[in-house]
């Protein structure tokens, strides 16, 4: 009987951990992504300087989320969208023409790491 | 991480599914829901080893994941007859009375040969010597001999016929098991009378075992060279 409680409280735990761990991911996602809307918004209004800074703060805030992630996230995917935001921050410093599709292309990135972790019948199978 | 979980979950139903599917042949030893076990974790647990761009944590969640589902589910089984039946299948009677069950083998893809090799692994050459053959839920194949060609027991003789227990080991290379002393027919006085009449020590027993009736054997160790 112990073992089927152990076995129980395992899945239980594997269950809980693994909506936490989602919720984590939903929870950075947004802020990421909300964070890029707002780079976006200022590049459009030509304000550079406070669009470097703020993709200069989210950089930094990737890479301590980017530890985390990688514990329940294929570190493939992580190192695409480390790339991403690697080339992010040049761009903007001399105002480049893609910096707006770098951005989207980004922010979508980000979006699909959460969305690739849901439980939807479309990702499990 | 739930991906993993699911999928884990999916793919446990899925082994077993297919393991009954190819049926008791493929089966030999162990359980479908065991073998699926065995299979599943065998390769899920070489993918984080080999890739190290997979997470380690996407290789645990499905190990106990499944290792969790097959005891629950074992447990569900032992209290549920139609679970059993679903996750091991029945026993399959295809020698009875001596007639052997045709049907029956090609339902199981039992060839004449395999059944043949598997009554000759009990020592019988002559399939007119079984009365009844049994494929088990794990694929093995139990049979009961003609009661004529049955070799005659103590019981039958007439012999002595007392239930005896097999005879424990007590000193191994050297080492006495206490928990053994205590088990077997002698006492520690008198394991220290033997020892002392043989002028031994235990250190220099190989091997000493005590009979139920208290005969014991000892096998002493080898001189080293």
């Amino acid at each position: 009987m112990k073992r089927i409680i152990l076995c129980a409280g395992l899945l239980l735990c594997i269950c809980i951990s693994s909506f936490l761990a989602l919720n984590m991911l939903k929870k950075n996602t947004v802020y990421f992504t909300n964070d890029l809307e707002d780079i976006s918004r200022l590049y459009q209004l030509e304000r550079y300087d406070e669009a470097y800074r703020k993709a200069d703060v989210l950089y930094t805030d990737w890479n301590k989320f980017c530890r985390t992630a990688s514990v329940i996230v294929d570190l493939d995917r992580l190192e695409e969208i480390n790339s991403s935001f690697a080339k992010l921050l040049p761009l903007i410093k001399i105002q480049a023409e893609e910096t707006e599709s770098e951005i989207k292309s980004l922010s979508k990135r980000i979006e699909r790491l959460y969305g690739a972790e849901i439980p939807l019948w479309y990702n499990v199978f | 991480m739930s991906i993993v979980f699911i999928r884990a979950a999916i793919l446990y139903a899925a082994v077993i599914a297919a393991v009954r599917l190819m049926g008791k042949r493929q089966i030999g030893e162990l359980q479908p829901s065991e073998l699926a076990i065995t299979i599943l974790i065998s390769n899920i647990a070489t993918l984080p080893v080999e890739d190290p761009s997979i997470p380690l944590i996407t290789g645990l969640v499905p190990i106990f994941t499944l290792a969790a589902l097959d005891v629950l589910v074992g447990f569900w089984s032992l209290h549920s007859w139609r679970v059993r039946r679903i996750l091991c299948g029945k026993p399959v009677i295809v020698i009875s009375g001596g007639v052997i069950d045709q049907k029956k083998l090609k339902e199981l893809r039992y060839t004449i040969d395999d059944l043949m090799e598997a009554i000759r692994s009990y020592g019988i050459f002559d399939i007119s010597e079984v009365q009844f053959a049994v494929v088990e839920t794990t694929g093995a194949l139990s049979v009961y001999e003609k009661t004529k060609f049955q070799a005659a027991e103590k019981g039958d003789v007439g012999a002595n016929a007392n239930p005896e227990d097999p005879p424990v080991i007590i000193v191994q290379d050297g080492i006495l098991i206490p928990e053994a002393l205590n088990r077997s027919a002698i006492s520690e006085k008198r394991f220290a009378e033997i020892l002392s009449n043989k002028h031994l020590k235990t250190t220099d027993i190989f091997l000493m075992s005590v009979k139920s009736d208290g005969t014991f054997k000892i096998v002493k160790k080898e001189r080293q060279l």
